[in-house]
């Protein structure tokens, strides 16, 4: 099935600044998300990736502003009244947040944080929704599950938190998941079994996955596609393989590029020089030239225009394919 | 508000020169501009000053004394009669000027009391913060047993056995007006504790009443600033409550709360005795706390 | 809980030993031999307070005594007891109190709530205008005014006083009190609710798409609402406070009334009894709120 699930085109965001200007926290942000695919949106701290997502779910602070449209089958999700929109969330789209302590609710039980989803919007009694809310932790290898869902979330270890977030935001079967970097507050075992649990529930039930993250290592792991942001930019979306072994664009080969592997000696670790863009300021030209190697004039002036291509898309005014392996040793 | 503590030269004479902290303009001029910010609060400040002008040399400008009567006009509305521009009571007693007086007893109630409540709180807050453990468990024991008691009870109690005597009515307001400050210094006191200024005092060997006298508390004096100010209105407010029960300020003295008391008593007939003393109450306390508003952002934005 | 509650018998006991001693000590108080009095009274006195035993007997009599539950015999009034006084005043006070109490959070937490969700709107402006004036206009101020102006200038209620089964002489003395009441809640609630609805799980909340109504009342309220809860526990003591000045402005009959008449009458003893008495509400009152508090909060749980 390559239905497309979720298509989300020129996604902005911008928020008003102190001094009276605009913020561009996203810019030009699209991409098409078919049934059953897993989609990662990688980048630093500050490039808008959680901004994106927060604008798609209509979840953005005060005083942000979305545009574009991120259409969900024939509506779209920034427009639509907000009563229509509540039938939606949680239901056919759910979300999961990455600090599961703040995340849920200190003030009430567990079991009426999930019961109160499927009553809502599948209409079941207390006592079906109860059923099922242990059938979903149970899903997630909760231990004990009748027992456990009565108490406060304080009560659960981090990891186990997560894994009720999980659990609650699948209840209704969404169509579409999207994790705004659920594992990185846990440590790496239990992260593997987030990851494991998410790739699961993408094979068995056809849920497309959106995952916010800037591990590439879970990328890798998880994600069919990944789009690749920086100073609120999309600078690169391509399938996830060939991404890893021949990106395109400087930023993600630079980002590769320092991860540490395991296979290579290298004298120093390699890392992109320079700092983030502030994104307070008016950008000319490209987010990225400050750090790029490879950058010439024409990307101070001109920011590159977003072009798609056969397996996804490019922002770049001089792409070449480049192996990683260019930047290691330096 | 933390002093920026710079290591400097310290004053000649003190024992512990190297962490004497040098209390520039900076923080002080920080905080100024702050308030300036506030419009509501400077605008409270300026007619704060404006009240406390007229009441320390408005009774000697006009024409009657506040105690004098005048047989010919008796019990007249303001604008009544030119020369008593807020009426006479029932008496024949200028309003206005009365008014200015017992202004001048509030006030000076309040600044007192706030003074006293001020000491015995930082004095007790100060202490118990630095000392910490069980002496401090104790001492805010206390604290908060007297917080559990309603204090106008004990002051009712108090005045009703000691009699009304001007310090016995001060004394007693103060007796439950310092634990907000002992409360709040001795939190400040607990942080500045762990700072490293006070281990090099303590390093050199300076006895622990000295550092507190020398080092903490001058560190305290932004807060302590705020709260005192914010103590006056309050301890002027509880003292306005007493006179208006008829345990206040005795005859001859007369403070805006007694001034109201006699006002109530004829309000349906003389509503001006009740209304020219209660408003000028209430415009004090609601500038008093604009005031304190703005000081506390002044001193401490958040 | 239980050592809780233990905890605050000290403070009882301190309070009762200080007023029965400074009774004793006052200097021409009602236990000095050369006061003269009328026999029906010193009789009552004697068999109260056994008043010719050494002092430490007579105390350990009246610790017995006020286990008993007898608070006394008044300095004034031969015929009625402290308790007998008591029980007459005290139904007054409790429904005045107990009812604008209930009001106030009541109506302070609905202006609470309309005024968060609807930040800057007229209702938010209206409701924190009302809460300034509350805050500060003194209530032996407000509690006047609104009587010459629904009393005398427009009529519509009664002065003061207290009739039986009418509710017009209720309605001034409960609408004071809410309004100074709901001052503080609502200007609580307000910005509790506006800090947890900006709170990670709120948003996690509208992300399962539940309704606004559903998040305010099952998620966010029970957060927002504790500071306000916290609030009861100063504010049911100082409902004390405030009894005393509203039966005072209002002339209602009741234990506020009882306990400033007792003082001016230099009845001694009748306001010793009544300050234990009310102070043992109060630090019962105290306990209840702090109980409620844990309820509220799973994560406190003593």
């Amino acid at each position: 099935m390559n239905e497309i699930v979720l298509n989300v085109n020129d996604l902005g965001v911008r928020f008003a600044g102190h001094a009276g200007q605009q913020v561009h926290a996203v810019d030009g942000l699209s991409f098409a998300l078919a049934r059953g695919r897993s989609l990662g949106i990688v980048g630093e701290s500050g490039s808008g990736k959680s901004q994106s997502v927060l604008a798609m779910m209509r979840l953005l602070a005060p005083g942000g502003q979305a545009s574009g449209t991120v259409m969900f089958g024939r509506t779209n999700l920034l427009t639509l009244p907000e009563r229509r929109l509540n039938q939606l969330r949680g239901n056919r789209i759910a979300m999961i947040f990455q600090d599961p302590m703040t995340a849920l609710n200190p003030y009430l039980r567990v079991s009426r944080q999930m019961t109160e989803v499927l009553v809502r919007h599948l209409g079941l009694t207390a006592r079906q929704a109860r059923t099922r809310a242990i059938a979903a932790l149970e899903a997630v290898r909760i231990s004990d599950a009748a027992r456990r869902i009565d108490m406060y979330p304080h009560e659960f270890s981090g990891g186990m938190r997560q894994r009720v977030m999980i659990a609650m935001a699948l209840l209704c079967e969404p169509d579409v998941l999207i994790a705004d970097e659920p594992t990185t507050a846990l440590d790496v075992t239990v992260q593997a079994d987030i990851l494991a649990l998410l790739r699961e529930r993408q094979q068995t039930c056809g849920t497309s996955i959106i995952f916010i993250t800037h591990d590439l290592g879970v990328v890798a792991e998880l994600c069919d596609e990944v789009v690749v942001m920086y100073g609120g930019r999309m600078m690169e979306h391509a399938p996830v393989h060939r991404l890893f072994a021949t990106p395109e664009h400087p930023y993600t080969a630079r980002l590769l590029a320092s991860v540490p592997r395991m296979d290579q000696r290298a004298a120093r670790l390699f890392s992109i020089p320079g700092q983030p863009p502030d994104i307070t300021a008016r950008q000319h030209g490209c987010p990225f030239v400050a750090r790029c190697s490879h950058a010439k004039t024409l990307c101070q002036v001109q920011p590159p225009p977003y072009v798609t291509h056969a397996s996804g898309g490019l922002a770049c005014h001089f792409p070449q394919a480049r192996s990683t392996l260019e930047f290691t040793g330096t | 508000m933390s002093s920026l503590s710079v290591t400097g030269p310290g004053a000649p004479g003190s024992s512990a020169p190297d962490s004497e902290p040098v209390r520039g303009m900076s923080p002080l001029r920080h905080a100024c501009k702050r308030f300036l910010r506030h419009r509501s609060a400077v605008l409270s400040a300026c007619v704060l000053t404006l009240i406390v002008l007229a009441c320390l040399l408005g009774p000697m400008m006009l024409a009657y004394d506040y105690d004098a009567t005048d047989w010919d006009n008796l019990a007249r509305p303001p604008g009544a009669v030119p020369g008593h521009y807020l009426g006479t009571d029932e008496l024949g007693r200028d309003v206005l000027v009365r008014m200015l007086i017992g202004a001048r007893v509030s006030l000076l109630v309040g600044v007192l009391g706030a003074a006293a409540s001020t000491l015995i709180g930082v004095a007790w807050g100060a202490t118990a913060g630095f000392l910490g453990g069980r002496i401090d468990g104790l001492m805010m024991r206390v604290v908060d047993m007297l917080y559990a008691i309603p204090y106008l009870l004990i002051a009712i109690l108090i005045i009703t056995l000691l009699g009304r005597e001007f310090y016995l009515v001060i004394l007693t307001i103060t007796a439950f007006s310092w634990m907000d400050m002992a409360r709040v210094v001795r939190g400040q006191t607990l942080t500045l504790r762990t700072r490293e200024f006070v281990d090099a005092a303590r390093a050199m060997g300076v006895p622990s009443r000295r550092i507190i006298t020398r080092h903490i508390i001058p560190n305290l004096m932004g807060l302590v600033v705020v709260y005192a100010a914010v103590i006056v209105p309050a301890v002027m407010l509880v003292e306005s409550v007493l006179s208006f029960l008829g345990l206040g300020v005795q005859e001859p003295m007369t403070s805006l709360g007694v001034l109201v008391h006699d006002g109530a008593a004829v309000m349906e007939s003389l509503p001006w005795l009740l209304l020219a003393p209660g408003l000028l109450l209430s415009v004090i306390l609601l500038c008093s706390n604009y005031v304190g508003d703005g000081l506390r952002d002044a001193f401490d934005p958040k | 809980m239980f050592w809780r509650s233990l905890s605050t018998l000290p403070t009882l006991w301190a309070v009762i030993t200080v007023c029965y001693l400074l009774l004793h000590f006052t200097p021409g108080g009602p236990f000095d031999a050369e006061r003269a009095m009328s026999p029906a009274v010193l009789a009552n006195l004697q068999a109260k307070y056994h008043l010719d035993l050494p002092l430490w007997k007579q105390y350990v009599y009246y610790l017995g005594n006020l286990l008993r539950g007898d608070l006394g015999a008044s300095y004034r009034y031969a015929d009625w007891s402290v308790n007998e006084l008591v029980a007459a005043a005290a139904p007054v006070s409790l429904l005045i109190g107990g009812v604008s109490l209930v009001l106030s959070f009541a109506l302070g937490v609905a202006a609470g709530i309309a005024a968060a969700l609807r930040r800057n709107s007229i209702i938010d402006y209206g409701v924190m205008l009302l809460s300034n004036i509350g805050h500060t206009f003194p209530s032996f101020v407000v509690g006047p005014v609104l009587i010459v102006v629904f009393a005398t200038t427009l009529g519509w209620l009664p002065a003061g006083g207290l009739q039986s089964g009418d509710i017009r002489y209720y309605v001034l003395p409960i609408g004071l009190l809410v309004l100074i009441n709901m001052a503080s809640i609502s200007r609580v609630m307000r910005g509790g609710l506006i800090d947890v609805m900006n709170s990670p799980f709120i948003r996690t909340a509208r992300a399962k798409g539940l309704p606004l109504r559903t998040i305010v009342l099952r998620h966010a309220f029970k957060p927002a609402v504790l500071p306000v809860v916290s609030l009861l526990s100063p504010m049911a003591i100082s409902s004390i406070t405030s009894a005393i000045v509203t039966e005072t402005v209002f002339s209602l009959p009741g234990i506020g009334r009882l306990v400033v008449n007792a003082a001016i009458n230099r009845d001694y003893t009748l306001v010793l009894g009544l300050v234990v008495l009310i102070t043992v509400f109060a630090v019962v009152l105290n306990l209840i709120v702090d109980l409620c508090y844990a309820w509220l909060d799973p994560k406190i749980r003593y």
